[in-house]
């Protein structure tokens, strides 16, 4: 069995090997095993989620039909919370372990137990998302898992973390590639997010404040800030380009965190909260437009000269889509949190059209990007179908832009209503504009009834040509990291 | 050297801060001299071969041949196999990038703790500015005005689990906003008003009406006939009926609303 090693002049701990070993055992490395793994099981999760998302919009649709305890109150939060803390989590680490090694050179020690914590991560919170569909939920929006599952999912995460700190400080290389920052300050920024939110200090409306903190970490550095680290090390590599300008990266990053922090504020505007919160949340809502410019500055940059590449990329073509995605989503993110914009569309579903482009159109395309470029390569088999990807990446697209537009029109529609009516004096009592202003969108529900289904569908594509691939595919080129064992 | 950067970094279209360094690490993965090495790129000479075990026979994926060492000075070579599993006694077919092509992931030098002190120097600062102060301050209005705060009966706070637990917070608010398009929903929540318990009913959309003063607008019985059978005591209403719950728990949920003023 013939090993090929590469000369290097000074790393101690890890070497790439090429062998012609069975494919089966060609997968040395125990953390690109478990990356491997944790990539498959969120991009099943990820479906699950959107699963039940569709029977959520099913049962909003047709509330008469009756569902039991399943309705859409608890429905709608297990959808995203199987796709945020299931599915995310664990398409994350995948995205963690994968890069570590490779951008530091260094593996991560105590990998036995590394893997053990993603598989408690992963299902800590597959049985929370469980726990909250039997109503065991303390009601915060975004951090609807019962606290104990919060708890051992942190507990985790901060594991894998402390884990991965050490690799850091091991790393063979004097430099450091920008997504690791994404990815580490993700990760890091996560912890502390749920941290945050589950700390029992605050009630009444100050209780509102640690969600709204805890909730734009989630959204703004954990899905998309990992996403996008993601994709700063998959189009380099796809393109065969350098990237455009690390500084412009670690700024994208930086602006991410800051945002993160303060832009859950402004979901409060108006309320009960003191003005100066919110004023905060505003400001950095607006810090939105840096990362909405240079997101697809970086992307658009780095593939200057190689555009032709799209044509023959599948890992490209979501990356790009998921680029568009996320820059429509910040800029408008940006203005929605402007008070002007709160006065009409503040608790509107607009808020959730936004969320859902940035979750299942960014983060999803984007994390799928970075699936069809690790997946082959930590297989050693040759993706199952192209025409299976595109189909994937169309129907995400149609289903997550579908449900986005939607959302966005119902929201319009019922905040211009709610004022109208008022104004007007046509709604004279509560509950007037509400009915009013659900009458004039109930001609949406089928359509977005129709969007959530064609989005788990393309989930449902995705799954399947990934399980086609371990199961049936050519084998391929892989790309190897073992321990020195010399 | 200054003029082969100069030539190389224009013929590769990247800067030449990152061309420097990706000779460098060209030059440690692979020997030779940087400026031998960006003599090549520019077009001036052949680069020195990264390794001299690996030969590129079947270039598959020349140009995404994954590698970390593409980011890594120490171990820069990349070596991709192409086998077939179901050959396993084949000669292995290596392919590796063009050793001539600069790395393409290449970072900046600097050590990890500048890395985890700039992550732990924001995340400090976020939670003290983003967090713990407004929560703190919040809590002092909500203290400054105890005395009007709204007293929930234990029937009461029993519904309340059960209203977080039905997901009603997914539907409805428990906040009237200082705007036109609330009035009529009744007086503008002060922060006294919000219950002082942890968790969240405040809800954060309102794909049914609020219901910050549900108790002042409907009695309790009409509240359990709604919940019982909403389309037939409204007509039209979209709203999920939850004749599923015990009685004891459908009690104390109605008992909530109904002391929600």
């Amino acid at each position: 069995m013939a090993d090929y090693r590469v000369p290097d002049t000074k790393n101690q701990g890890v070497k790439l090997v090429a062998t012609n070993a069975p494919v089966t055992t060609q997968i040395a490395g125990e953390t690109d095993r478990t990356a491997k793994w944790a990539l498959l099981l969120g991009s099943l999760l990820l479906a699950g989620g959107t699963a039940i998302l569709f029977m959520a919009w099913a049962v909003f649709t047709v509330p008469s039909q009756g569902t039991g305890f399943l309705g859409f109150g608890r429905l709608y939060p297990m959808a995203m919370t199987l796709t945020v803390f299931g599915g995310f989590v664990a398409l994350n680490l995948g995205v963690f372990l994968f890069l570590l090694p490779r951008l530091t050179g260094a593996a991560p020690q105590l990998i036995t137990l590394m893997s053990s914590l993603v598989w408690l991560a992963a299902g800590g919170s597959v049985a929370g998302v469980l726990v909250v569909g039997f109503g065991g939920t303390d009601g915060r929006q975004g951090f609807e898992l019962p606290w104990y599952s919060e708890l051992l999912l942190a507990a985790s995460l901060a594991g894998i973390a402390l884990i991965a700190i050490q690799a850091l400080f091991d790393a063979k290389e004097d430099s450091i590639y920008p997504s690791v920052w994404f990815v580490t300050g993700g990760l890091l920024s996560f912890i502390a997010a749920i941290a945050i939110a589950n700390f029992p200090i605050a009630s009444g409306p100050g209780a509102a404040i640690p969600v709204g903190f805890g909730r734009g970490i989630v959204l703004w550095v954990w899905i998309l800030g990992s996403a996008i680290g993601a994709i700063l090390y998959l189009v380099p590599k796809e393109s065969g380009r350098p990237l455009f300008s690390r500084r412009i990266a670690i700024g994208t990053f930086a602006s991410l965190l800051l945002v993160g922090m303060f832009y859950g504020l402004s979901t409060t505007l108006f309320g009960p909260l003191p003005d100066w919160a919110e004023t905060v949340g505003v400001s950095m809502g607006l810090l939105l437009v840096v990362p909405a410019i240079t997101v697809p500055t970086l992307v658009v940059k780095t593939l200057e000269g190689a555009f032709d590449q799209l044509e023959t990329s599948i890992p490209l073509r979501f990356a790009v889509a998921g680029t568009v995605a996320f820059s429509i989503g910040a800029l408008v993110s940006a203005l929605s949190g402007l008070r002007s914009f709160a006065q009409v569309l503040g608790l509107t579903t607009f808020r959730d059209g936004t969320e859902t482009l940035l979750v299942f159109g960014a983060g999803v395309l984007m994390i799928s990007a970075f699936v069809y470029h690790a997946v082959p390569r930590l297989t050693g088999r040759t993706l199952y179908s192209e025409q299976l990807a595109k189909r994937h990446l169309q129907f995400t697209v149609i289903g997550a832009g579908g449900l986005t537009l939607l959302l966005w029109l119902g929201g319009i529609a019922t905040g211009s209503t709610w004022l109208a009516g008022v104004e007007s004096g046509s709604f004279s009592a509560s509950g007037e504009g509400f009915s009013a202003a659900l009458a004039a969108s109930t001609w949406s529900y089928p359509w977005l009834l129709l969007s959530a289904f064609i989005l788990f569908i393309g989930q449902l594509i995705f799954v399947t040509n990934l399980y086609r691939t371990l199961v049936s595919s050519e084998a391929a080129a892989v790309e190897m990291i073992v321990e020195d064992t010399e | 050297m200054s003029d082969n950067l100069a030539a190389a970094a224009s013929k590769l279209g990247i800067p030449e801060e990152l061309t420097q360094r990706s000779a460098e690490a060209r030059s440690a993965a692979g020997g030779g001299t940087i400026d031998d090495i960006l003599a090549a790129w520019a077009g001036g000479g052949s680069a020195p071969a990264a390794t001299p075990a690996a030969t590129d026979s079947t270039p598959t994926e020349p140009a995404s041949s994954p590698t970390p060492a593409e980011a890594a000075p120490a171990a820069q070579a990349a070596v991709v196999a192409t086998l077939a599993a179901a050959q396993p006694a084949a000669p292995p077919i290596i392919t590796m990038r063009d050793p001539e092509a600069a790395p393409i992931l290449v970072g900046r030098r600097e050590s990890p703790k500048a890395l985890l002190l700039g992550l732990a120097g924001f995340l400090a600062f976020g939670m003290l500015v983003g967090a713990w102060l407004p929560i703190l301050a919040a809590q002092q209005e909500a203290d400054n005005n105890a005395a009007s705060a709204l007293v929930y009966s234990a029937a009461a706070e029993s519904g309340r689990d059960v209203y977080l637990a039905e997901g009603c917070a997914t539907c409805h608010t428990m906040s009237v906003r200082s705007l036109v398009a609330d009035a009529g929903l009744g007086l503008v929540t002060e922060p006294e008003d919000i219950p002082d318990f942890f968790g969240s009913v405040e809800g954060v959309r309102r794909i049914g009406p609020d219901l910050a003063h549900i108790g002042d607008r409907m009695s309790s019985d009409e509240l359990g006939d709604f919940l019982l059978n909403p389309s037939f005591a409204r007509p039209g209403a979209r709203h999920p009926a939850y004749s599923y719950l015990p009685s004891d728990e459908l009690s104390d949920l109605t008992t909530f609303l109904s002391e929600t003023k």
